[in-house]
């Protein structure tokens, strides 16, 4: 297994068999990755390819069937539910294809959410600041468009300075103009932090802000593509 | 099946949790109903049917002694069709196998029951008993029954000062006794009271009444003015001791059925109402939710064509299911009530026909009733879905509207955390939904508060008229006015510890336009004689008779509507019948019904007579109960004793049986409704928030701190409900004990802190329930799944 001290994620021989007897999918079929500190990853496939999967089980969302992951130095694979709950509390930020803000609470209140209960956490006003919402705090989800909406979750994710984010189609539902505004965001993190990035997607067109391009199908890493280098979110067009 | 009926029974299977829950209520709705009902219609058919098999009369009258030879100006009277006359005596009874005092009411009975005019008694069993031969009697058949005797059996009897030894020919009831009070009590007691029934002239020579008769019946014409009859029938019995004639109303056990009748109505309705309402908001508010989380198949069903109404009877049939299931179960569950109700009526109420019937038109009438309940709770939920045009529908619906309120200018609020905000705002979004629910909770907790109020109503009675104040061990009912000296004959007797003489006189009060027909007790003046018989007012202080003025029950000042310092006049309903006026001085608490004290020279002022005694109170030595007994039984002055020991006994043994079945069938319902609402409510909660309670779980927080949130909602609701429960809970009993007091006996309104500990305990452990499994709901949540779909 990789010493490299770069290495945030190390992923051996994982699989993941959904259902049980007869009726058994494969959505991993032995899947080996390393990610690396710092690094912006888009995981790119059809539906149904396993990328999905993949980032619920680095989340800490799902657990392997067989094969192992490592976060730092800890193998997570291993790891109750509740050492999971304490995983995601403390080193993960997720953003999610429909948001999931809480209704009930504003802008500001959907971050605090997240930062009262975080180790380490920037204040929910600076966090809002990075997605650039500081004139949108006292808003309620209902009153904020998608784009805003998809913001604030990302303000959400990073507040805690997680160690990685992960973003499932983050600008499935979204327009060009707004889903640019979203990547930019997610950009800013990438490098201003220097979080490490992981962004599902099956729009190839987004595979150009990466650092690597992982394309998987089948539940089996097709090939990865290394970009020399990124294009800036703005200038991304589809 | 078509494919969208089958969607139906997978809809509810899904949610079988809800479905047993919404069911379960509207069935102890419809059961309550139901029982109520076949209680009602079984004893009221059963009433009508025997008073016309057996002729019950319309008014009667007891006098003194009248010759025979009135009976034809009796029938004179304009109005009057049928006119029956007979005697009537208290007798003491000794019952072989059976210690303590019994006392019984002996009735003459004509040569066959064909001669009966009137009130014709149904033997039961044996024969009609002949006379002269071997003193042959009927006895009542509870009475029979109590003491398992077999016909051909002997029981002893006093007669006029002679002991006699009766024969039992047969068991008979009659429409006059449908229940058996023994005098002063206020239930039936088959053990220590019964009625028998003696040949006329057998009855006539043992009490030196030949050709004369002290009871009256008359049956009315359609067109007869029964004031006026009563009024000329007072007239020709006054002059040989009329003790005033009344009509079938205040004939004690039509009363007695009568106040059933009229309790059991308030029961039919007032229980199911509330019930059923908590039903239909159920089913309104799972339904919406339900037909909230299919908005997207709402909008594939109408692209493929099915129109509007199509899936709105979709939905209505869904609901069908439901209500058929909740209907099936009243149905089942009220039916076996009212059996068993019927059954407690049938120990009490005794006809010669079968109490017991179910009638098919009020299961009809209760499917059409919970139809109709559950057509309200639904429609509106169904109109609301179907109407969303088709591409709306496909849309996810938009995140609900939250917005700030008061509460965040509240600093306290400021600081909150956010789960705190987000519990706070939710409930304040749906403030209807919230009041309903805290409702359906406060109601679940003021049945518990009702289903102990019975017992604690009964401790009281107990407590006071046991405790404080009967201080006596027996009660000595004479035959007839004896003069004072017969207190030193029971004196006397070696174990009598202390004798308290009391003068009884039948008398009407009247007050404004109301009146009452009752007796007024004598009480001798404090120190010539030891009290054994308190008299608290309300307070539970002790008051005494004062020297001129009258003190009255609550029950008596109720029906008079008389307090404290108004004037009543009183006729002495005896000899030429003097009347006076008198002030009210003091009010008693006396679960006796309508009684009247005064002092004893104020009373015998008013007689014009000497002292004399009708009733002596006792305190016995224990050691000597028995024989004391036996000497007063055969003294020929006494009609009757009873044991205070006896009568509380036996008022436990009747009532308590009862009171279990009935608090347990209260306690079941109260929780079914605590569960039912609190399971519901917090389900649909759990389902709208599923999406935002699995997204925190998502972004790291534990299990615990996401299940606090609902948990929270939860003892908001529970929290806010108790207290509310509590009080209408009181309110609830304070209308009870109204309702259920009538002339006959008075319902104290108790209730004891014990009774709203169980009832906060009982909510509280539903609470739990309900939060456990909410609890394993969370536990449950696919995180993956919920966050990959729109809502």
């Amino acid at each position: 297994m990789a010493e490299d001290p770069r290495v945030v994620f190390a992923v051996r021989g994982i699989t993941k068999v959904y259902g049980t007897g007869g009726l058994t999918v494969h959505a991993l079929r032995g899947v080996d990755l390393d990610l690396y500190l710092g690094e912006f990853v888009v995981l790119l496939g059809a539906s149904g390819s396993g990328k999905s999967t993949l980032l619920n089980i680095l989340g800490g969302l799902d657990s392997a069937t067989d094969g192992q992951v490592r976060y730092q130095e800890e193998e997570i694979t291993t790891w109750s539910t509740a050492q999971l709950t304490e995983f995601r509390r403390d080193h993960v930020g997720f953003v999610f294809q429909f948001y999931n803000l809480i209704p009930s609470l504003t802008a500001r209140e959907n971050v605090a959410l997240v930062t009262d209960i975080a180790v380490d956490p920037m204040s929910p006003e600076e966090a809002l600041r990075m997605v650039d919402l500081q004139d949108r705090m006292d808003h309620f989800p209902s009153q904020l468009s998608g784009g805003e909406q998809q913001r604030v979750a990302i303000a959400r994710a990073i507040a805690k300075r997680p160690g990685v984010l992960l973003c499932d189609e983050p600008t499935g539902a979204l327009d060009v103009r707004t889903g640019i505004a979203v990547l930019r965001a997610i950009e800013r993190i990438n490098q201003e932090f220097g979080t490490t990035t992981v962004v599902i997607t099956h729009n190839a067109v987004i595979a150009g802000m990466a650092n690597r391009v992982i394309h998987i199908s089948d539940g089996l890493i097709q090939r990865i593509d290394v970009n020399e280098s990124r294009c800036d979110a703005g200038s991304l067009k589809w | 099946m078509k494919a969208i009926d089958r969607k139906i029974w997978r809809d509810l299977a899904r949610m079988k949790g809800q479905v047993v829950a919404i069911a379960a209520v509207m069935s102890c709705g419809l059961a309550i109903f139901i029982a109520g009902m076949t209680c009602q219609t079984s004893l009221n058919r059963a009433r009508s049917t025997y008073y016309a098999e057996s002729l019950f009369a319309d008014v009667f009258a007891n006098v003194k002694t009248a010759p025979a030879s009135l009976i034809e100006r009796i029938r004179e009277i304009d109005g009057v069709s049928n006119v029956q006359t007979g005697i009537a005596e208290a007798v003491t009874l000794t019952v072989k196998d059976f210690a303590e005092p019994v006392t019984g009411q002996i009735i003459s009975l004509p040569g066959s029951v064909e001669t009966m005019a009137l009130n014709r008694v149904t033997v039961r069993q044996g024969r009609w008993p002949v006379r002269g031969r071997g003193r042959e009697v009927l006895v009542s058949e509870p009475f029979f029954e109590a003491h398992k005797l077999a016909l051909g059996d002997r029981i002893q009897a006093v007669l006029n000062g002679r002991e006699e030894e009766l024969t039992i020919a047969g068991t008979g009831l009659s429409p006059d006794y449908i229940i058996e009070m023994p005098p002063g009590g206020f239930l039936p007691d088959n053990l220590r009271f019964g009625v028998i029934w003696m040949p006329r002239d057998d009855l006539e020579a043992a009490f030196n009444m030949e050709g004369a008769f002290n009871q009256v019946a008359l049956s009315l014409g359609r067109d007869a003015n029964q004031d006026e009859v009563i009024r000329q029938l007072d007239d020709l019995l006054e002059p040989y001791g009329g003790l005033g004639a009344y009509g079938r109303e205040d004939q004690l056990s039509d009363r007695f059925v009568s106040d059933e009748l009229k309790q059991l109505r308030v029961m039919s309705f007032f229980p199911p109402s509330i019930f059923l309402s908590i039903a239909a908001y159920l089913l309104n508010v799972s339904l919406s939710r339900l037909m909230n989380l299919q908005r997207p198949q709402i909008a594939v069903l109408k692209s493929f064509g099915y129109s509007t109404w199509d899936i709105g009877w979709h939905y209505v049939k869904m609901a069908a299911v439901l209500v058929g299931l909740g209907t099936i179960g009243g149905m089942l569950l009220g039916s076996w009530m009212g059996r068993v109700m019927t059954e407690m009526y049938q120990r009490f109420y005794r006809f010669p026909v079968s109490l017991y019937h179910a009638d098919p038109a009020l299961f009809a009438l209760a499917a059409s009733l919970t139809a109709l309940v559950a057509l309200a709770g639904v429609a509106g939920a169904v109109r609301a879905a179907v109407s969303i045009p088709p591409a709306v529908a496909m849309q996810p619906e938009p995140p609900a509207v939250y917005r700030r309120s008061l509460l965040d200018r509240i600093p306290f609020f400021r600081g909150a955390s956010p789960s705190l905000r987000m519990l706070i705002r939710e409930l304040e979004r749906r403030p209807r939904r919230v009041f309903l629910g805290i409702f359906g909770i406060a109601f679940a907790s003021s049945g518990l508060i009702m289903g102990n109020f019975g017992k604690d109503s009964i401790y009281y009675i107990i407590d006071v008229q046991f405790g404080l104040s009967q201080r006596y061990d027996a009660a000595v009912t004479l035959h007839r006015p004896a003069p004072l000296r017969v207190v030193q004959d029971f004196r006397a007797i070696d174990g009598v510890e202390s004798v308290e003489p009391v003068r009884t006189v039948p008398v009407k009060f009247w007050h404004g336009p109301r009146s009452k027909q009752t007796s007024v007790q004598g009480v001798v003046e404090p120190g010539r004689f030891v009290r054994l018989k308190q008299l608290l007012d309300v307070e539970r202080k002790l008051v005494q008779p004062p020297e001129e003025g009258l003190l009255i029950s609550v029950a008596l000042a109720s029906a008079l509507q008389a307090e404290i310092g108004d004037v009543v006049t009183l006729e002495i309903l005896e000899r030429n019948r003097p009347r006076r006026e008198e002030v009210v001085t003091g009010i008693v608490e006396d679960f006796e019904g309508l009684s009247a004290y005064m002092s004893l020279p104020n009373l015998n002022r008013l007689l014009r007579e000497g002292p004399a005694v009708t009733l002596a109170f006792l305190r016995i030595d224990q050691a000597r109960e028995k024989a004391v007994y036996n000497e007063l039984r055969d003294s020929p002055e006494v009609a009757g004793v009873s044991l205070k020991r006896a009568s509380m006994r036996s008022f436990l043994d009747t009532i308590g049986e009862n009171l279990l079945r009935m608090r347990m069938f209260n306690v079941i319902f109260a929780t079914t409704i605590a569960v039912g609402v609190i399971y519901n409510s917090m389900r649909v909660v759990l389902s709208e928030r599923s999406r935002e309670l699995a997204t925190m779980r998502v972004i790291g927080f534990r299990h615990g701190e996401v299940s606090t949130i609902l948990q929270g909602h939860l003892a908001v609701l529970v929290l806010t409900a108790i207290p509310f429960g509590l009080g209408l809970g009181t309110l609830f009993c304070l209308a009870i004990a109204q309702a259920l007091t009538t002339d006959l006996y008075r319902v104290p309104f108790v209730l004891n802190r014990e009774t709203f500990g169980v009832a906060i305990l009982v909510v509280l452990a539903a609470s739990f329930v309900c939060a456990f499994f909410l609890d394993r709901g969370i536990r449950r949540l696919d995180l993956i799944a919920v966050l990959k779909a729109r809502d």
